[in-house]
């Protein structure tokens, strides 16, 4: 099989900076590794939808459109009525259900390529997402396991709280770096260190 | 005011072992940590701060914070400079360099001073009545004169290198002010457990606190209650921030300046970022600004506001007089003069009011002030520094006292600005003569002087319940309230100021608009009875300090010319002082002004020669460097390539969208105008769909993958809105219909491989594929698995050859396009840019999104009429009929060929008949030009009033803006292959 591209390989090289007190306060890790689609109902179809994929080894899908529904190594996300974003690290249940969903009930679209999964770490990351994020971070609003769709730098963004200090984005993959060159520049004050993440799970 | 060192040598807030040294105009001058530029120019015996923007006249300091209007300064050098900026807004820093304003040559010596001698002329209206004449047009020969005579600090031209930022920021309560009303607003708020930010533009928390001497008691409630703020976790106290509007939904924007004076950009450091900041409820805690005295002079270096010679006094350790006389009406005035008075000065009071307590009498006797009652002050003597104050005595007798500073209280006028900035209107209060703020929304409050209550106590007591009932609607309650008794609660009365017309000199009533009670006269007596009418006719209130110290002695100067008690208000806009257009920006410039998409084969573009065009957001391979050096070459060799050979052409940027669902058939026949629900699986179909009034929207293709899985392609330039289009009828139009759309732009890579030998390219790259005519036919698809990668492969052609479409998952682009080329090499194959690309369709008479797809023209106009399903219903099919739209003089395609060897066609040139005069909209305009490398002659595409119906004519292509007129014919659109057996092939 062909190598994947990863369309932020060239900016990864340039390595973190230091940040105005000389110190590096966040980390900005690209993920890899992982297998991204939405699984969708039509209308009046959702029941049924969650029953036929749930029978085909599907993760349970929420109702709770703000907060993310994991189970295992699997993440899914409410992102509407009926829409569903559905994360792991491997796609063999995805494929599965692609091929053997009801028709009636509902569809999966893999988009594995189109989005870049972006980790932000640091006691300062709630800090400098609000340089561009126009949401309240704080955790009594913006919980850990919350998710928002949001936009970033006019980009249309997901966004997760994955820890009191760390979040998740998921860039639309042909912005993505544009996102990142805005993410290391509004980092520039901090200081940053920026790496690739591959564990399974994530 | 004398040049000689003004610094106490004890007391103020400021740090006198760390000295700063900066320069005034090159000249080198020192100050201490804590300065300001004010207070140090002040410290070092400097009062003449500046000229004024009209008459320049010599101005000094009137303030010793946001209000003031004189002192304004050029700071920082070269690109880093910045004008305007209030020297009492300055914080003094080490290498500081700056300098004087609006003086000719020099502020100490400045010939425009003459202006003043010419001000008979140069009254209100004065541009309006001169300049307008003689002729229409006369304004463009005098404004280069003006221009270079107005305006007070020049911009620098070259780019700021400092950092700017924007942020985003949350509370449950804003407190805005940080004096003993928001101090209090905030602990309260803070307490009930609300999330709380308190801004406070200063260095320091504590208002008006800040202006007496830190030796006296108030301080140490001023350190507490900072210290219960600090103790409060969801409490932030932001100092250097200033709240600069209000906007709906408490929506607050603020202004944060770095306390560094040279931030370090390379790291990030930034020097101003603005702060959108959403809160629930909002406080305001503005406090109030003292107004001056109106008087014939009262603009001379040396006449300043009583208040802030009390705060240099106490906060800066400077004294500016050693013999002051202070003017005032109201008793805050007192309380100024013997705080004056007990730091050493020689104090003279003169009192409007005839009558006042015993209690002002006794404080004033205690410390020292000589006291006149019923007095007015008439006139300042001195030229570039105050010599002696003239007043009139109850009695009417003029007497002049020698003094080296004036004080001025004229009253306090509340901060409203920022509360009346979504519309409320503030509200006059006779008792205290000023405006306060009107009836403010829910989740809005005021305290303290901001809302007209001036002792502390009273200040205080409001900001606690303000800050309790703003806690109290986030949800918050149960605040204790703290105690004040040691606060003293002393009463504020004030009479209006008397503004008597002076009888030699100037009165101003707007010292940086150059605006004095003359020019008031002269609004009045020329009709103007509103407040906004004579604010716009004097320009009183319009300068960078919108009228902080004038907009209320303004009002009352034209309320006493009309025999009436003030009311009416001018519109208070933000920003509320004056900001960095840098601010406004924060990192939206340069690469970071917008984002740019970039397809997923973007970098292996850049490694091979690419040169990059912006096509929307997009940036797209223009043109290879294989194939020359230059545009003009570059892509007549690359449309060389597909017509003879074979290319591959990068078109991620294409909208893609997967439909699913069993009534996606019906969807589409209701989308498109022509029929997709009777298309079979493995088939493709290219169609138009139309906007609600039928003029086209958007073209493109839709395959049958499977038989409810579609892929459909819309345009570049359409794509968001043909997302969203499709979206919005299946969430409100058609519920009913078993659809889901799904941007997939994102996860695909596209890319076009075009020319005669594209089959062969194909079949060498996808060995063990039938990509032969009758496995792939002309608008036939296939999905294919290819070295473990899932690709869709599609029939179609844009350029007229024969040609495919290869869609890959994107992070495969790269392996996908570099398989291909290697494969297909044998052949020659190469990859072609965006400007060939567009050239080629326009020799195929392709209509393409932004240049004939314009959401102006029809269906007909563009010559796909005959696409139209008559069987089904359609979205624009009733409103196609309307006979507007169904006009025969309609602008319609065409095709031209350039009848001028010599000469070449252009994009945009209006389209003239033979015998037309060339003047005006034409009978059409050219909507593409390229070269045709099969004609060999310029060719373009264009609509035409009669379209078609004009065949074989010979036109005139005008382009006005550079005065060129071209031959064209009239021709079809199709300049190739019009039977289509290139494609077929």
């Amino acid at each position: 099989m062909p190598e994947a591209h990863p369309v932020l390989a060239r900016h990864l090289q340039a390595g973190g900076r230091d940040g105005v007190d000389g110190t590096r306060a966040l980390t900005l890790h690209e993920l890899r590794g992982w297998h991204l689609c939405q699984i969708s109902a039509f209308a009046g179809t959702d029941d049924a939808l969650r029953l036929h994929s749930r029978a085909l080894g599907a993760p349970e899908l929420p109702r709770d459109s703000r907060r993310v529904a994991a189970e295992g190594d699997a993440r899914v996300c409410r992102l509407g009525a009926g829409r569903y974003l559905w994360t792991a690290p491997a796609d063999a249940v995805m494929q599965r259900v692609a091929r053997e969903l009801d028709p009636a009930a509902g569809s999966l679209t893999p988009l594995s390529a189109a989005r870049v999964r972006f980790m932000v770490e640091g006691p300062a990351a709630a800090q400098f997402l609000q340089r561009g994020i126009a949401l309240d971070l704080h955790p009594a609003v913006f919980a850990v396991g919350h998710f928002a769709q949001t936009g970033l730098h006019h980009v249309p963004v997901l966004l997760e709280r994955r820890g009191e200090a760390r979040y998740e984005l998921q860039v639309p993959t042909t912005w993505a770096v544009s996102v990142w060159e805005w993410l290391t520049d509004a980092a520039l004050p901090f200081g940053y260190d920026i790496g690739v993440d591959t564990a399974p799970g994530l | 005011m004398s040049r000689r060192p003004h610094r106490a040598p004890a007391g103020g807030r400021i740090d006198r072992s760390r000295i700063v040294t900066f320069t005034l105009e090159g000249r080198p001058l020192a100050g201490v940590a804590g300065d300001t530029l004010a207070s140090a120019l002040l410290a070092n015996g400097i009062s003449l701060v500046g000229r004024s923007f009209k008459y320049h006249r010599p101005r000094g300091f009137l303030g010793a914070g946001v209000e003031e209007p004189n002192g304004l300064f050029t700071v920082g050098r070269g690109a880093r400079a910045t004008p305007n900026l209030p020297g009492t807004l300055v914080e003094l820093h080490e290498g500081l360099a700056a300098s004087r304003q609006n003086g000719t040559p020099s502020v100490g010596f400045d010939l425009m001073a003459v202006n003043d001698l010419l001000s008979p002329l140069l009254g209100a209206g004065f541009y309006y009545k001169t300049f307008m004449g003689p002729l229409r047009g006369s304004w463009m020969f005098y404004e280069r004169f003006i221009r270079r005579a107005a305006g007070l600090g020049v911009a620098p031209s070259g780019p700021d290198p400092d950092r700017y930022e924007t942020r985003h920021a949350f509370a449950d309560v804003l407190v805005v002010g940080a004096g003993p009303a928001g101090l209090a607003a905030a602990r309260a708020a803070g307490e009930a457990g609300a999330r709380v930010v308190l801004v406070e533009q200063d260095t320091l928390a504590g208002g008006g606190l800040l202006a007496l001497s830190p030796e006296q008691p108030l301080e140490r409630w001023r350190e507490d209650a900072l210290r219960a703020l600090a103790d409060l976790p969801e409490v932030q106290v932001l100092t250097r921030t200033t709240a600069l509007g209000l906007y709906d939904g408490n929506t607050v924007a603020l202004l944060g300046r770095s306390a560094h004076g040279e931030p370090d950009a390379a790291h990030g450091e930034a020097r101003e970022w603005i702060t959108t900041l959403r809160a629930r409820a909002i406080v305001f805690a503005t406090g109030a600004i003292e107004r001056p005295l109106v008087f014939a002079d009262n603009d001379r270096p040396g006449v300043m506001l009583a208040s802030a010679a009390q705060a240099y006094r106490n906060r800066w350790a400077v004294s500016l007089g050693e013999r002051v006389v202070l003017g005032t009406n109201n008793d805050s005035g007192w309380m100024t003069a013997a705080e004056l008075a007990r730091g050493g000065a020689e104090l003279t009071l003169i009192e409007q009011r005839a009558a006042v307590t015993p209690a002002l009498r006794a404080m004033a006797e205690e410390a020292g002030v000589r006291v006149h009652t019923g007095g007015l002050i008439t006139r300042a003597i001195g030229s570039r520094a105050v010599r002696a104050a003239q007043f009139s005595t109850g009695s009417g007798r003029d007497v002049t006292l020698p003094c080296d500073l004036l004080c001025m209280s004229g009253g306090w006028s509340c901060s409203v600005h920022l509360g009346s900035h979504t519309g409320i209107k503030p509200v006059y209060r006779a008792d205290i003569d000023s405006m306060v703020p009107g009836s403010l929304p829910e989740g809005q409050f005021a305290a303290g002087a901001a809302n007209g209550t001036f002792s502390l106590a009273g200040a205080v007591r409001e900001g606690v319940a303000a800050g309790q009932a703003a806690a109290r609607h986030t949800g918050f309650g149960g605040a204790r309230v703290q105690a004040d008794a040691e606060l003293p609660d002393t009463p504020y009365t004030v009479q209006p100021a008397v503004l008597p017309p002076p009888r030699r000199g100037k009165a101003f009533a707007d010292f940086q608009s150059d605006v004095s009670t003359h020019d008031v006269q002269i609004a009045h007596e020329e009709g103007f009875v509103a407040v906004e009418h004579l604010k716009r006719y004097t320009a009183l209130g319009m300068a960078t300090d919108q009228g902080k110290t004038s907009n209320l002695n303004g009002m009352a100067l034209m309320a006493a010319m009309r025999g009436q008690s003030p009311g009416g208000t001018t519109t208070f806009r933000p920003p509320w002082v004056p900001m960095s257009i840098g601010a406004l920006a924060g990192r939206s410039t340069g690469q970071h002004f917008r984002p740019a998409r970039r397809s997923p084969l973007h970098d292996w573009h850049v490694a091979n020669g690419a040169v990059f065009t912006e096509a929307g957001p997009w940036l797209r391979p223009w043109y290879y460097r294989w194939a020359g050096d230059s545009p003009e070459s570059a892509y007549l060799a690359e449309m060389h390539l597909v017509r003879e050979t074979v290319g591959i052409s990068d078109i991620s940027s294409l909208g893609k969208i997967e439909l699913h669902g069993p009534d996606v058939g019906e969807f589409l026949d209701r989308v498109y105008v022509n029929v997709f629900s009777s298309l079979a699986v493995g088939k493709a179909r290219y169609g138009v769909m139309l906007n609600d009034d039928a003029t086209v929207l958007d073209d493109g293709t839709c395959a049958r993958l499977a038989d409810t899985r579609w892929f459909l392609t819309t345009t570049t330039a359409q794509a968001g809105e043909v997302m969203s289009h499709l979206e919005f009828l299946l969430q409100t139009a058609w519920t009913d219909l078993r659809v889901q759309a799904v941007s997939v732009t994102d996860q695909y890579a596209g890319m076009s491989v075009a020319g005669p030998h594209s089959r062969k390219a194909l079949e060498l790259a996808l060995p063990g594929h039938d990509v032969s005519d009758a496995a792939l036919p002309h608008m036939g698809c296939l999905e294919i698995t290819h070295e473990g990668v899932a690709l869709k492969v599609l029939r179609l052609s844009f350029s007229g050859e024969l040609a495919f479409e290869v869609y890959a998952p994107a992070d495969r682009g790269i392996a996908v396009w570099e398989h291909i080329l290697r494969a297909a090499a044998p052949l020659g194959i190469r990859p072609y840019g965006l400007e060939a690309l567009a050239s080629l369709r326009i020799e195929k008479g392709h209509v393409a999104g932004s240049m004939e797809l314009d959401h102006r023209n029809t269906l007909d106009d563009l010559g796909l009429g005959r696409m139209a399903s008559t069987r089904k219903a359609f979205i624009g099919q009733e409103l196609r009929q309307r006979p507007g739209l169904q006009a025969p003089q309609r602008w319609s395609l065409v095709g031209l060929e350039c009848l001028d060897p010599d000469k070449t066609l252009r994009g945009g040139a209006i389209l003239f008949a033979a015998g037309d005069e060339i003047a005006g909209h034409g009978r059409g305009h050219i909507t593409s030009v390229t070269w045709s490398v099969v004609l060999g002659k310029t060719i373009a595409l264009g609509l035409y009033r009669g379209g078609l119906a004009h065949a074989g004519e010979e036109i005139i292509c005008a382009y006005p803006l550079k005065g060129e007129q071209v031959r064209a014919r009239i021709v079809s659109p199709v300049f190739i292959d019009p039977e289509g057996e290139r494609l077929h092939a």
